[in-house]
């Protein structure tokens, strides 16, 4: 089986360090990251990744918005995409059930586990 | 998984970990200006936009690098930006308080996550933060990003919560904000201007024990010594280890506390004991069994020994007897608590060899007052056998432990240690045609210039006769000598009463650095004595560095002054020959390029260069020695005028090595002097 790849999108350096160790070296994927909406974009179009982490609140084009861009972009339309979020609470769930996503992962997350809340939330067997 | 892989995994985490915990720093300093800023009533929009978005993603991140704790805190910060610009005063109250709290968490080391079974380590740490004693501040003023996170918890180890300035206004915000007690400076944070304004904005309160670390030779440690500088450590210690060097330092320069060790079967009398000197500088150390006094003896090297009559096992006499016995202990003073003091019992206390007795039941103030008599004399009898009767300094024995200690200390911290060797000039003569009081009192004197001038990790002490020794720790040669020198004029405007005239009296002084002149104390004062006499032998009344010897030759000098004022000029060379360095005046541009370029020409390690000369200009005469390569032996210091930007630009561009603004002050200029003859 080739190996699931995984984009990272995240502003916060250490934050996508992290989640990219955690993937990689505990799950055991390929795991490409970028820094912000647009370039999670892009990147998303050009590397046809299994599945998006990304980050809720980002400058310029926050989580959603990119989400709702790439909903529209038939080249990513396919790919599921999974919210990283600070905010649990019941207005944002609400908000974030509006939209097709995979799931929401809380932050702080542990780096431990990461990949499996993954998997689980995708239905990938290991 | 493998346990490689989870290993390696973990190394990963905890390299991602600093580096995160440097961002998150950084973004509870943003939260904290912004918290200020809204006590203070500034808060813009835009402001509390940003402060809610540092609080969110260091809500998510600091969580995730096992911080739970601050995590919720950054939270609850969140919710407060959120809730706009009006704030009632308790929430703003708490929100400070969830900030320091905060701040304590984050410099809390991580703890290793297996420890607890909850993978967020949520369990393990939660709420120990605000429960936590903190002993105080920690400022490291450093724009290193590596070092800060390492030193903040190295700090938090100790009890200190640390803070980071990356920059000199940062620094003075925080030290304003949490006025710390040790303050670690980064060198280029420039130590005049820079820690005046650190330590004076302390205000009434204690000025900080403040560090320059170090990584390069270029610090001015003189002028940072001046300014009130504590040390100073080697920026390639490891975090930890400069942390102990520091901490050390400040715990030295605290009044050691006087030991006693008391013995009595009864736990109660010595609680009572202990209650007694609690708060003051007595330290009590309580024994209940009598045979256990050796023991205790090893181990706390008390002051004074305090014993009760009757005690099963032995009794008090019997021990004092045995304490009188053994050499180690025979001069130790014994004080003897006794029920009842009749005439016989008195005799038998002193007998036994006891300084003295207080009786049972005793008054809590007499026992005191005759404890702390005793222990008076003892640092009396220890001053006597340490200090110089005539000029309170330290004598030689103790000159050679303390120079020890420093020796140990600077190759531990990596520190340079230099010694200057001061003798006062034409003692003997003074002393055989004015009698001894004369020379006496200008002995006196002088110890009280450099007992004055050099405290803290510095020794000042007595060698023997005329010769005093200051020991610098932390000062390489050329520092010593600066340092010295600045006492030179001092001392000279002291004024001797002499056949009711009034006369000033000079010293000469040569300074050893520790390594290069020697490697252990005699050795230092053997080369400096050596140079003391050349010193003296050319005149006298100069401060210089080991292996100085006068010039002879006529077409070579040290320094050149090209100054047609002569006022200045006589100045300057005053400053440069008592520091040893020789030195001649030119007064005409014209002549000076003769002198520089012609046959039989002068040669000059560096030259101070004024602007304005007649003949030819200073300008004009710099670039002339640039294309006749003389700047490629010899450094110009330029004199320019303090608003002639221009003067330096062409000046610089010319080939100048440096340049100094008139008017300027003389030690500057000399420390500009020795950085171009260094090089």
């Amino acid at each position: 089986m080739t190996s699931r790849r995984v984009l990272v999108v995240d502003d916060d350096d250490s934050i996508r360090e992290v989640a990219q160790m955690a993937l990689e070296l505990v799950g055991g994927w390929q795991v490409t990251t970028a820094a912000c909406g647009a370039e999670g974009w892009a990147k998303a179009r050009e590397h046809q990744p299994d599945a998006i982490l990304m980050d809720v609140m980002m400058p310029g084009m926050d989580g959603p918005t990119t989400f709702s861009h790439m909903q529209d972009d038939p080249e990513t339309r396919e790919i599921p995409v999974i919210l990283l979020t600070a905010k649990v609470q019941a207005g944002d769930r609400r908000e974030f059930a509006d939209l097709e996503l995979a799931g929401v992962i809380a932050k702080p997350f542990d780096p431990m586990t990461l990949s499996n809340e993954v998997a689980e939330l995708l239905g990938w067997q290991g | 998984m493998t346990q490689e892989a989870a290993d390696r995994a973990q190394n990963a985490l905890e390299a991602i970990a600093e580096r995160a915990l440097q961002t998150n720093l950084a973004r509870v300093t943003e939260l904290e200006d912004a918290v200020m800023a809204t006590l203070e009533g500034r808060l813009d929009a835009e402001q509390r936009q940003s402060a809610k978005r540092a609080a969110h993603q260091l809500a998510g991140s600091a969580g995730t690098f096992g911080y739970p704790r601050s995590s919720e805190l950054s939270e609850r910060l969140e919710r407060f930006f959120e809730r706009g610009a009006l704030v009632d005063p308790a929430e703003l109250l708490a929100a400070t308080s969830w900030l320091e709290a905060l701040q304590v968490d984050l410099s809390r080391p991580l703890a290793s996550r297996e420890a607890s079974d909850d993978p967020t380590g949520r369990s393990a740490n939660d709420s120990t933060a605000e429960n936590q004693q903190v002993a105080g501040h920690l400022l490291l003023a450093h724009p290193d990003r590596q070092l800060a996170p390492k030193l903040i918890h190295a700090a938090r180890a100790r009890g200190l919560v640390g803070h980071w300035a990356p920059d000199l206004e940062r620094a003075i915000t925080l030290q304003q904000r949490h006025r710390p007690n040790i303050v670690l400076l980064d060198p280029e944070l420039p130590p005049g201007e820079g820690l005046e304004l650190l330590t004076g904005l302390t205000g009434e309160g204690e000025r900080p024990d403040t560090f320059i670390l170090t990584t390069d030779e270029d610090v001015d440690r003189v002028a940072a010594i001046r300014a009130g500088v504590t040390g100073f450590l080697s920026a390639t210690l490891p975090p930890d280890r400069l942390l102990t060097a520091a901490l050390d330092t400040v715990a030295r320069r605290q009044p050691q506390p006087a030991r006693v060790l008391a013995v009595d079967d009864d736990p109660l009398l010595l609680e009572a004991i202990q209650e007694l000197f609690a708060g003051t500088l007595t330290e009590i150390t309580a024994v209940t069994d009598p045979l256990q006094v050796w023991e205790a003896l090893r181990q706390t090297d008390p002051d004074l020994l305090l014993l009760d009559v009757d005690m099963p096992g032995a009794t008090g006499l019997e021990l004092c007897r045995m304490v009188r016995a053994d050499p180690t202990w025979a001069a130790l003073p014994v004080l003897i608590l006794t029920g009842s003091i009749g005439p016989t019992q008195v005799r038998s206390v002193f007998e036994a060899g006891a300084d003295d007795y207080v009786a049972k039941p005793f008054v809590g103030p007499e026992l005191v007052s005759r404890v702390n008599n005793r222990l008076e004399r003892v640092r009396l009898l220890r001053g006597l056998a340490e200090n110089d009767q005539l000029t309170g300094l330290v004598n030689r024995h103790r000159l050679e432990v303390q120079f020890a200690r420093l020796q140990a200390l600077a190759a531990g911290e990596q520190q340079p240690l230099s010694i200057g060797l001061l003798d006062v000039d034409g003692l003997k003569r003074l002393n055989r045609e004015h009698g001894h009081t004369f020379g006496d009192s200008v002995l006196q004197s002088l110890s009280d210039v450099l007992a004055n001038a050099f405290s803290g990790d510095d020794v000042v002490g007595r060698w023997a006769g005329q010769e005093l020794v200051v020991a610098m720790y932390g000062m390489h040669r050329d520092d010593g000598v600066a340092r010295v020198a600045a006492l030179r004029n001092e001392f000279q405007r002291r004024r001797f009463e002499l056949n009711g005239q009034q006369v000033s009296v000079t010293f000469s002084a040569a300074v050893a650095e520790l390594g290069p002149d020697g490697k252990d104390l005699h050795q230092l004062f053997r080369a400096a004595t050596g140079t003391v006499a050349v010193a003296k032998r050319a005149g006298g009344d100069r401060v210089v560095a080991t292996g100085w010897r006068p010039s002879g030759d006529e077409t070579v000098t040290d320094v050149l002054v090209i100054e047609d004022d002569d006022a200045l000029a006589g100045l300057l060379q005053h400053a440069l020959e008592s520091r040893g360095l020789s030195s001649r005046q030119l007064r005409d541009g014209a002549e000076a390029l003769r002198r520089l370029t012609g046959p039989d020409r002068l040669s000059a390690r560096v030259i101070v260069l004024d602007v304005d000369l007649p003949g030819i200009n200073g300008l004009d005469l710099l670039s002339l020695l640039s294309q006749k390569a003389v700047l490629a032996h010899t450094r110009v210091i330029m004199l320019t005028a303090r608003a002639g930007e221009a003067e330096v630009l062409s000046a610089l561009q010319s080939g100048a090595f440096d340049h100094v603004a008139k008017p300027f002050s003389v030690p500057v200029l000399m420390q500009r002097i020795r950085r171009a003859l260094d090089g």
